[in-house]
Formats: C-alpha cells, sequence, structure tokens
C-alpha cells in the first residue's frame, strides 16, 4: 500500500501557490505545509509530455518576489527543466559568507539527459530530500540548525524619553521593538545539521543523487512578501534565477512531509502508471540485424 | 541454503540479503540496487531445465526503528503455484542487472555467489 501524501491535487492550474505555515482544508480535513518536517520531504509530480523551453520552473520554495539579498539568501529554491531534456535545481547564497560585503551567486546542479522514451507521454517526477540528521518536536527543528538560528537579537524602537522612568511616573512604559532574522555566524556554524541527500527520480528510478545537499528552511526573516511553496511556476526576485512557469501541464502534485524511500517511490510509480499514460524509458535491447 | 515450500503453496517468500562480514564496504550497493532490474530463475537439478525463467523479483527495505534511516534492502520472491507445482528439489538464481539512467544494463551479478540455493518443494 502506498504512503498518502500530506496533500495531492490533480489538473493543477500554474502556478499553484500555498503559503507556508498557511491552513488549507483538504479532504474531510486540514493541512498545513511546514518549513522543516522532521526528516525531509518528497515532491511528486505527473507531467503530460516534456516541453523544452527557458524559464521552465516547474517549482519554487521560498518568498514571493522579494527583492532584499538578506531576505532571500539561502532562503530560496527551485526546480526547472533545461532546453536540453534535464532537471536542474537552482537556489541564491552567498559566495563567501565570511567576507564582509559579499556577493551572491546562484549554485545548481543537474540530471542526466532525461530519456525520450520516458518523457514523450506523461512523466513521473519524485524529488526526495533527507536530512542526514533526523529531528523530533519543534525545538530541534527550530534551534538544530533551524529558523531560529537566524535570530540575533530586538530592535527598540521608542524614542529614549519615551522608555527612561522619569519622576513620578506609575505607569510602567510599554517598549516597542521588532526582532531580527538574519543571516548570522551561528546559522553557517549549524550547517552540517541542514544537510541531506537530494534524489531525483524519473518514472520510479533513480536519476540523480547528491549527498551533503544543504536543504532550504523558508523562513520570513524582515520581508512583508509571501512565503510560499509554488508549483507550476516560480517567481520574480530572489536573485531573478527562479522565473517562469512551466510549459508542461502538470496532470498530478503530491507533497510528502517524509523522504520517501525507493522501494515507497517505486511503489508509488507503479500505481501512478495504472492511472497515467506513462511510457517507460527504452532500454538499449533493440534487436540488431545478424550479418 | 535450503529454502523449504510446500507443493502448490505461494508462500512462504523467499528473501535473499547480502551478507555483511564485516570486510566489504556495502552502502553503495543500496544505491545499485535502486536502479536495477531483479529476477529468479529455478532450475531443476535432475534435468537441468528451467521451471521458471527471468520472473520478476522486488525489493523490500529494512529501517531502522528508531530513526527510519534505511538500513539495507533484501531482495524478496513469491512464487507462484506454477512454479511450485511438482514436488522436487530445484537451483535457484537470482540475476540482478544493474541500470544506468537511460536504463541500458552496465553490469550483471548472479547470486548467491558462495554457495547454491536449493528450492526444496515438498
Amino acid at each position: 500500500m502506498s504512503i498518502k501524501p500530506l496533500f495531492y491535487a490533480d489538473n493543477i492550474t500554474k502556478p499553484t501557490v500555498y503559503d507556508v505555515d498557511g491552513v488549507y482544508s483538504y479532504d474531510d480535513g486540514m493541512f498545513t505545509i511546514r518549513e522543516r518536517p522532521e526528516w525531509g520531504w518528497t515532491l511528486d509530480f505527473i507531467f503530460s509530455g516534456f516541453t523544452g523551453s527557458t524559464g521552465n520552473t516547474f517549482y519554487y520554495l521560498g518568498l514571493l518576489e522579494e527583492l532584499e539579498v538578506p531576505n532571500y539568501i539561502d532562503n530560496n529554491l527551485s526546480f526547472d527543466f533545461t532546453t536540453d531534456r534535464r532537471i536542474r535545481w537552482k537556489k541564491v547564497t552567498y559566495s563567501n559568507p565570511c567576507l564582509t560585503g559579499n556577493t551572491t551567486i546562484e549554485i545548481s546542479d543537474k540530471t542526466p539527459i532525461l530519456c525520450t522514451g520516458g518523457t514523450s507521454a506523461d512523466f513521473n517526477v519524485t524529488i526526495v530530500f533527507e536530512r542526514n540528521i533526523k529531528y523530533t518536536g519543534c525545538c530541534e527543528l527550530l534551534n538544530e540548525g533551524g529558523g531560529n538560528d537566524l535570530f540575533t537579537g530586538w530592535t527598540l524602537s521608542n524614542p529614549y524619553d519615551y522608555v527612561k522612568v522619569s519622576t513620578g511616573q506609575t505607569e510602567p512604559q510599554v517598549a516597542e521593538h521588532s526582532t531580527v532574522w538574519t543571516i548570522n555566524p551561528k546559522w553557517y556554524k549549524e550547517r552540517y545539521k541542514r544537510l541531506g541527500t537530494l534524489k531525483i527520480y524519473l518514472n520510479g528510478r533513480v536519476l540523480y543523487k547528491i549527498t551533503n545537499w544543504e536543504e532550504i528552511i523558508p523562513t520570513d526573516r524582515q520581508s512583508t512578501e509571501r512565503l510560499v511553496q509554488s508549483w507550476g511556476g516560480g517567481t520574480t526576485g530572489s536573485g531573478d534565477i527562479h522565473d517562469g512557469i512551466t510549459s508542461s501541464v502538470i496532470k498530478r502534485i503530491a507533497y510528502y512531509e517524509i523522504p520517501l524511500k525507493y522501494t515507497d517511490v517505486r511503489d508509488n510509480y507503479l500505481e501512478m502508471k495504472t492511472l497515467y499514460s506513462i511510457n517507460e524509458c527504452t532500454s538499449g535491447c533493440e534487436e540488431m540485424p545478424i550479418s | 541454503m535450503e529454502f523449504y515450500i510446500r507443493q502448490g503453496a505461494t508462500d512462504p517468500i523467499l528473501k535473499l540479503k547480502m551478507i555483511d562480514d564485516g570486510r566489504n564496504e556495502k552502502s553503495f550497493v543500496n544505491d545499485l540496487l535502486e536502479n536495477s532490474s531483479i529476477s529468479f530463475s529455478m532450475n531443476d537439478i535432475k534435468t537441468n531445465k528451467p521451471v521458471i525463467l527471468n520472473d520478476i523479483c522486488y525489493l523490500a527495505a529494512r529501517q531502522e526503528k528508531m530513526n527510519q534511516e534505511l538500513k539495507e534492502y533484501c531482495i524478496t520472491y513469491r512464487f507462484n503455484a506454477d512454479g511450485t507445482a511438482n514436488p522436487g528439489r530445484y537451483e535457484g538464481l537470482v540475476t540482478i542487472e544493474f541500470l544506468d539512467t537511460d536504463l541500458n544494463i552496465t553490469s550483471k551479478l548472479i547470486v548467491p555467489i558462495k554457495e547454491k540455493l536449493f528450492i526444496n518443494v515438498i
């Protein structure tokens, strides 16, 4: 029996955007997309035929239309199709976090070329991230390399005369402050707590694997923009590398707050194969003429 | 190795797992198995004729109970009633074909290696 996703949707409009930490009604129940699941996550797609074009982002995680570098750095991730038939992940980070005045760079990598036969009709793409260290409970998720490591302090916004205790004052003055969440040395020091393995499967078979890949933990920081999980399209801002809406038709999406094992991915694929017209990649077993 | 099954039965399931003798690095095997094609064949010992030929095998994951880490895969094969229709002693072979990303076969492993697997249909 295949594992039940947190949610799934058929024939989505592109992009379909869910707010991180938003509450959604679904299947006689409700769900929330958390910033950071305990062990990792899985994205599952059924696309209808590969269409190679630029600006082909089919998944984005991070702030929408965010232009401030401190807000979107290490806070953005997208997957897209390249024109030469590959799947690519991209994110923007600092070139050298040890330096002040550092510049931002795009880091990315891509899969081998997707087989033609396997992407000619419907095809199943599964992306799995499994963290090296598993956490349990909110405290560990927030503090072990998590969002709380971005906290650097408060900024008092009252005027000095307002908060100082003056003679004859009876009521305590309320200090107004704003919290500051930003990249800091502690965030980098705990980087190893965010590392894991990213795997990309095509039609239930492993296509790509990268170890010690740093997860993205979506955080609001000082931003007023929406923090989202966007299916079928990307966003402007965030280093302007996640633009576009995929031209491929997306017949199904599913999100799991656990990293699926190979056997689960395969099981899910075999179930999807009965529901969609998926072709296998043709293996090199063509009959050759006997000379 | 001896495996016993009743005539006409489909259970018990045949399971094979890699021997961890501590001498060989085996973590890479899990990755290889995830992109492989695995089949089971069974030959009659007396006649050497195949009774089951390249029937599909499955992988089952064994996970750590504490943190759900993948420990290892084991290869499983469930007999069908035709395969166990006739009592006798047979030799079982599992063929693992490792594939590349285009599903072309890169290498082939036939197990077990050190000793033979005998299937006894009784």
